[in-house]
């Protein structure tokens, strides 16, 4: 009997299909094309971001904020995004702007991951794709920019594209 | 032996992977120079200091440092069209789409030719109260520093003032809440002054010597890019969400109820403070080597908690399925055998007896 219960501990849990499995960390960093100009930069704010998520002294105040109220894609997109508006204040914004989009991209797959694996949220694919258009929404917006013409734009372009 | 600098633009330099000046093996960007023309109209707006309140109390920056944040949409194309395939979201898909902007890889490091900061200038136009601005005070003071200009041409205004579903229920809940006049529709409430450079605006100073507005904003460019955007092929409405309408509004006017929401990410014992320097101090490869372990330490932590709840569950249910085949009378479950499996009471007084 204890053979067999060693054996089944080395066995995977059965019957729990893992959601939002698609979007890692991995596959977003592996999207992420820095210019090789920004991408020391782009590491750093990286690091510093995932500092703050992860280390002792602040993964708990993080992880307080994330599970505020309103729904997860909300608390994760604006947690991201007043993250990066720290940084770039505090860094007295010596942060290439450039930077600041990719950088908070893939620190929101981290944390997505982080609630996915640890059970605090039930975050799906959906989950962490709305996140991240608030994300870029709200970055947008911190810039003083205007999300709705950059989506005109976009569009402008993509059927410009479409055409040839 | 006397030295001649040439300063190349900021396309040139770009494309060519050089930001220093030719012929100079002792000057350029590792000894604290920048020159090129664009630099030094940042290097200027960077002496702007104002009371920037995090989160959307207030635009972070405006104008050309602003305009950058869009140039991450390019080297964060890619992720996020995929984020956009897998989840389905359109909008996320179609802001992945600048990706194609930059031409790939190469053709990210030069504006020359795909005209990105020209056509963004548009969405990222600076305002006269610009930056300074708080939203906590005027309407006009809040649409500015939102961003919410009037177009520069006709044919964008076309395309770019339009009341719509979305503008109506903005409007309704600005009425009912009008503290949460974040970003009113831009028909009704906004008279932005024009922007300085623009067709119909004032000529825009020469920043240190370097006419900003010519390199930074052509309305002719524009104008031919909108004029030439062919029907809409992909289906998708231009900053039509999926997700609630003013959103973004009510995540600012969260943040404005909470204005210490974004601070305490980083504030707790000094955080931020910490993870900055070593942004920005740039430490040793040994140091910034050490730092990333903790991170990855503190996230297997994370893992292994998640993985030991995974095996106890597991390790429970085998002790469970194992237990009932050999004492199937035993009715196994995560709490002590019921009454019912109990000798009866009295059994052994009897048998005494």
């Amino acid at each position: 009997m204890a053979g067999m219960i060693e054996q089944n501990m080395t066995q995977p849990v059965q019957g729990v299909p893992e959601q939002g499995a698609a979007i890692t960390p991995e596959a977003v960093q592996e999207n992420i094309k820095m210019p090789p100009k920004l991408q020391n930069a782009y590491d750093r704010i990286v690091l510093a971001g995932m500092k703050i998520m992860f280390s002792e002294k602040t993964n708990q105040m993080v992880m307080k904020q994330m599970q505020g109220q309103g729904p997860v894609s909300e608390r994760l997109g604006m947690g991201i995004a007043g993250l990066m508006a720290t940084l770039f204040k505090e860094s007295n914004k010596t942060i290439p702007p450039a930077v600041i989009i990719p950088a908070g991209v893939y620190l929101l797959a981290q944390a997505a991951d982080f609630l996915k694996k640890t059970q605090i949220e039930n975050v799906d694919d959906k989950t962490i794709g709305d996140a991240m258009q608030i994300f870029v929404e709200v970055t947008i917006k911190m810039f003083g920019g205007d999300s709705d013409k950059v989506y005109s734009i976009l569009n402008g372009f993509s059927n410009q594209n479409v055409k040839g | 032996m006397k030295f001649e600098k040439t300063y190349l633009s900021r396309a040139m330099t770009r494309a060519m992977s050089l930001d220093h000046p030719i012929g100079d093996p002792t000057g350029g960007p590792a000894y604290g120079e920048r020159r090129d023309p664009v630099s030094a109209v940042i290097a200027v707006a960077g002496m702007w200091e104002a009371g920037t309140i995090i989160a959307g109390a207030s635009t972070l920056m405006a104008g050309f440092e602003a305009l950058t944040v869009a140039q991450g949409l390019m080297f964060a194309g890619g992720a996020l069209s995929l984020v956009g395939n897998v989840s389905g979201n359109q909008d996320l898909m179609l802001l992945g789409s600048a990706v194609m902007l930059g031409g790939g890889i190469g053709g990210m490091m030069s504006d020359a030719g795909t005209g990105f900061n020209q056509t963004f200038s548009e969405a990222f136009t600076p305002t006269a109260a610009g930056p300074t601005a708080n939203l906590a005070g005027s309407p006009a003071a809040a649409n500015q520093a939102t961003g919410t200009q009037t177009p520069a041409s006709d044919v964008l205004k076309d395309n770019f003032t339009t009341t719509t579903a979305k503008d109506a229920a903005i409007a309704d809940a600005v009425k009912a809440n009008p503290e949460a006049l974040y970003n009113p529709p831009t028909s009704a409430v906004n008279t932005p002054p024009a922007m300085p450079g623009g067709p119909s605006g004032p000529a825009a100073p020469p920043i240190g010597g370097f006419d900003s507005t010519a390199s930074q904003f052509n309305p002719a460019q524009v104008a031919a890019n909108t004029a030439a955007t062919p029907a809409n092929t992909f289906g998708q409405t231009p900053g039509s969400s999926q997700i609630t309408p003013g959103i973004i509004d009510k995540a600012m006017a969260f943040a404005k109820e909470q204005p210490m929401a974004a601070m305490v990410l980083g504030q707790a014992a000094g955080g931020v403070a910490t993870g900055v320097m070593d942004m920005a101090s740039g430490k040793t490869t040994a140091q910034t080597e050490q730092l990333k372990a903790d991170a990855a330490y503190r996230k297997s932590i994370a893992d292994k908690t998640n993985r030991d709840s995974a095996l106890q569950a597991s390790r429970i249910a085998q002790m469970n399925a194992n237990l009932k085949g050999l004492y199937p009378q035993i009715n196994v479950n995560q709490s002590a055998v019921s009454l019912g499996q109990q000798p009866p009471a009295g059994l052994i007084a009897n048998a005494r007896g």
